[in-house]
């Protein structure tokens, strides 16, 4: 099987069935830990035992009936086909799962998963939002230590430092050959596919880690082998992908429509802590938890009072040499529509081309969106 | 005790003088907030759940709270436009009301059916019950240039309330940090005894406010605990740490006390005694409450009221001896910084204290913090619980969502269930 190959298996699964992390789990008799998006510290459970596994949604292949009575219509998709993969028992696998303060819905979504799941841990991670306070990294590695306690008696292996040094060292090597991916599609996006690239990332959300990173680096050296050859196509950076996730197809009608994707928010989560500095001596608890709160890349779930968002979006597209910008946004996802009118009001400054297209996680037909998409490119190609 | 319709004549408006009170109230704010910059104050943009108010009353800097400048708009009728210039700036249909109005009320040339609204000297972000908030400011910074102060204050994730101390004490270092930004927005020096002055009025406002809200327990109730205390909750959120906001709320017990002495209140007679969760409809508030009063409904308790703060839950106390901490607690347990599970369980509980016949959700689309969720709570009070339960949908500020006809035949049904569980006939 290529890394390739497996990675789709792996993705195929986490829909609905989780078969993996069931045999996983058997194979190993560890614990699993199911975490909802944007962020989540997969070292931590990973020091402590537990496969970490991204929750993504169910992406249209289950109906969501039951899911519809507990939640209004007007919630997004990906909580609404969490909640119902929990409903049905599909995340039974799971010993424990964690929510953070993304947005209202994923936190009321954790509360109502606490009241009708009976043998699940449900936990809550507040992530710091005043960024720029002395207070905010103590704070980010007290809750980091009360997750600990949480998966501490959910899995009985208390949290050593020395294994936790070595798994911030693993998750480290796992991000910068996940970034070596991302630079590929910024320099060479022929070389690339969408949906080869999503795949592999999303593969990292499931795959015990051990098993993914050897994978990892051949798909990546693999990649970087390809030459392909450069087509008419525009380059745009997508925004606003960052939780709910977007059905391939409709990635894949923007690259057809006459797109580079040569960077977006898939996943970002996944990645976006870059390298943790760990020098000898460092408590990598507290590296941990500097972080996240010290990163200089924007996150729209994470406020940053030091940071400037409208900049950091310009700057994006230049370093990208983008000559436009997608907002990708979920349908019903309150941050990413907040962001998309920062965004937008910064690019009509800098007179910088932009598309703005609504999705669900269960949508089946992009007709609507390639041609819009197909306008966009063109306007700019014949401008 | 006795109905007075039945007994003793007596005209309601003797009773209803506290509503007068909290309009004159409001009128003074809303004065001194539209004149606050011409009269060399700074104006601090505030929000209503469990905001530290009482440090901008040491500092003498003017909160304006964009939901309550909303709601009140849109109470006046006024939100169309501002919700149109909102979605013509990119606001989704799908967004906050009260983000779009607060967005479109600062916007240059913008005037208001109260006026053109100051703009913003210091945005003070009090992360509390809605992530919204952070967007919001963040677009107000980007759209003004004021400042944003941030206080981060972290949710209540234990379904037994359980606050873990780093919380508090993240809290209240934020607030105590705080304090050199607003000594350098306000021009002025932070007085330690001023602070501690604001808070014990303050928690003598808040124990005041209880009582007033505990009242909801007689029979008959001599109030409507959802559509009265909405005015009642104005003091307690615009004027906190104010003699005049401990004044106006010695009346209002005072007034309270004479009608439950005289046995009246809101509705002719009190027919349905009911609990109420969810933030109302404000384009339509009259004709709202008017469905429910003309069935003698009678709010006994409410959770919106509480998004000012959860008074009556034991859950904080304000201390003129540990400011911070104190005021810390009480902007962690503000209601929707409760998570989903104590909220059900509240609602449970103040059907059985309160001895309410059902409870009514309004479910408003702007609030993801509010209804996300309702749903669940509505089938665990229904179905594991066996408490007529009405759900219904519009929103708190955005007209367009909602229809009297459909409303009126959902609340209606729902009196016809109440009536029969109570061994009569509808009405």
């Amino acid at each position: 099987m290529t890394p390739e190959e497996t990675f789709s298996k792996y993705v195929e699964d986490s829909y609905t069935t989780f078969q993996t992390v069931k045999e996983w789990k058997q194979a190993s008799g560890r614990p699993a830990v199911g975490y909802f998006p944007v962020y989540f510290p997969s070292e931590l459970a990973h020091a402590m035992g537990f496969l970490p596994v991204g929750l993504l949604g169910a992406s249209g292949k289950i109906p969501l009936d039951r899911a519809t009575a507990h939640t209004q219509s007007f919630v997004c998709s990906i909580s609404r086909s969490v909640f119902q993969l929990v409903l049905q028992g599909n995340l039974d696998a799971m010993e424990a799962i964690v929510f953070s303060n993304i947005c209202d819905v994923a936190r009321n979504l954790s509360g109502i998963t606490q009241r009708n799941v009976q043998r699940t841990r449900i936990e809550y991670l507040h992530l710091p939002i005043n960024n720029t306070s002395q207070t905010a990294v103590p704070y980010l590695r007290s809750e980091y230590e009360r997750l600990a306690n949480t998966l501490f008696e959910v899995g009985g292996v208390r949290l050593d430092t020395e294994k936790l040094r070595e798994s911030v060292e693993l998750y480290n090597r796992k991000r910068a050959l996940e970034a070596e991916l991302g630079m590929l599609r910024g320099s060479r996006p022929w070389a690339l596919s969408y949906s080869s690239y999503y795949s592999t990332l999303r593969a990292g959300t499931l795959m015990p880690i051990e098993s993914y990173l050897p994978l990892l680096e051949r798909f990546v050296e693999e990649a970087k082998q390809v030459e392909g050859k450069a087509m008419d196509k525009i380059r745009v950076v997508v925004l606003g992908t960052f939780c709910e996730q977007p059905p391939l197809g409709i990635l894949k009608a923007m690259e057809d429509a006459g797109c580079y994707i040569v960077q977006d928010e898939g996943l970002v989560g996944e990645r976006w802590l870059g390298r943790i500095p760990l020098p000898q001596g460092k408590d990598p608890l507290t590296a941990l938890a500097e972080g996240y709160v010290s990163n200089p890349n924007v996150l729209t779930v994470r406020y940053h009072p030091g940071l400037d968002k409208q900049q950091r979006i310009l700057e994006k597209a230049r370093e990208q040499k983008a000559e436009g910008v997608v907002f990708l946004t979920p349908k019903f996802c309150e941050p990413a529509l907040y962001d998309y009118v920062i965004g937008k009001s910064a690019l009509d400054k800098e007179k910088i081309p932009y598309l703005h297209i609504e999705y669900e996680e269960s949508a089946s037909s992009f007709e609507h969106a390639r041609t819009m998409v197909e306008t966009f490119a063109e306007s700019i190609l014949f401008d | 005790m006795a109905e007075a319709a039945s007994s003793a004549p007596l005209s309601f408006d003797n009773f209803d003088k506290a509503k007068r009170m909290q309009g004159e109230l409001t009128k003074r704010y809303f004065q001194r907030l539209l004149t606050a910059k011409e009269q060399g104050r700074k104006v601090g943009y505030a929000f209503v759940m469990a905001n530290p108010i009482e440090l901008f009353n040491v500092f003498d800097i003017v909160p304006l709270y964009p939901e309550i400048t909303s709601l009140n708009i849109s109470y006046r009728g006024g939100a169309p436009p501002l919700i149109s210039l909102s979605e013509e700036m990119g606001y989704s249909t799908d967004a906050c009301g009260y983000v779009k109005m607060g967005v479109a009320s600062v916007t240059e040339g913008t005037s208001t059916s109260i006026g053109v609204l100051p703009k913003p000297d210091v945005l003070l972000l009090t992360f509390s019950g809605c992530q919204i908030y952070i967007h919001w400011w963040e677009q107000l910074h980007y759209q003004t240039g004021a400042e944003v102060l941030v206080v981060d204050v972290p949710y209540v994730r234990e379904r037994d309330g359980k606050v873990p101390s780093h919380d508090v004490k993240y809290v209240a270092s934020q607030l105590e940090e705080s304090i050199p930004q607003l000594e350098r927005v306000s021009g002025k020096k932070f007085r330690e005894e001023e602070f501690r002055e604001t808070m014990r009025l303050s928690a003598e406002a808040w124990d005041l406010w209880r009582k007033c809200i505990e009242m909801g327990k007689l029979t008959p109730c001599p109030m409507d605990a959802y559509f009265e205390a909405i005015y009642y909750m104005a003091p307690i959120t615009i004027a906190r740490g104010t003699q005049e906001c401990v004044d106006f709320y010695r009346f209002l017990l005072d007034e309270l006390n004479a009608r439950a002495e005289h046995g009246v209140g809101p509705t002719k007679k009190e027919e349905y005694r009911l609990v109420y969760e969810g933030v109302p409809n404000y384009p339509f508030f009259k004709n709202f409450w008017g469905l429910f009063r003309e069935h003698n409904a009678r709010g006994v308790a409410a959770t919106y009221p509480k998004v000012a703060g959860m008074i009556d839950t034991d859950s904080f106390r304000i201390n003129p001896d540990r400011p911070f901490e104190s005021l810390a607690e009480y902007m962690i347990h503000a209601y929707c910084n409760w998570n989903m599970p104590m909220r059900t369980d509240l609602i449970e509980k103040y059907v059985r204290d309160y001895r309410a016949d059902g409870v009514v959700i309004h479910s408003i689309k702007s609030c993801r913090s509010f209804s996300m969720g309702q749903g669940d709570i509505r089938e665990h009070l229904a179905k594991d619980l066996d408490i007529p339960t009405l759900l219904i949908e519009s929103d708190h500020v955005d007209p367009r969502y909602y229809s009297e006809a459909q409303t009126r035949n959902r609340v209606d049904a729902f009196f016809e269930t109440l009536a029969l569980r109570k061994g009569g006939g509808g009405n």
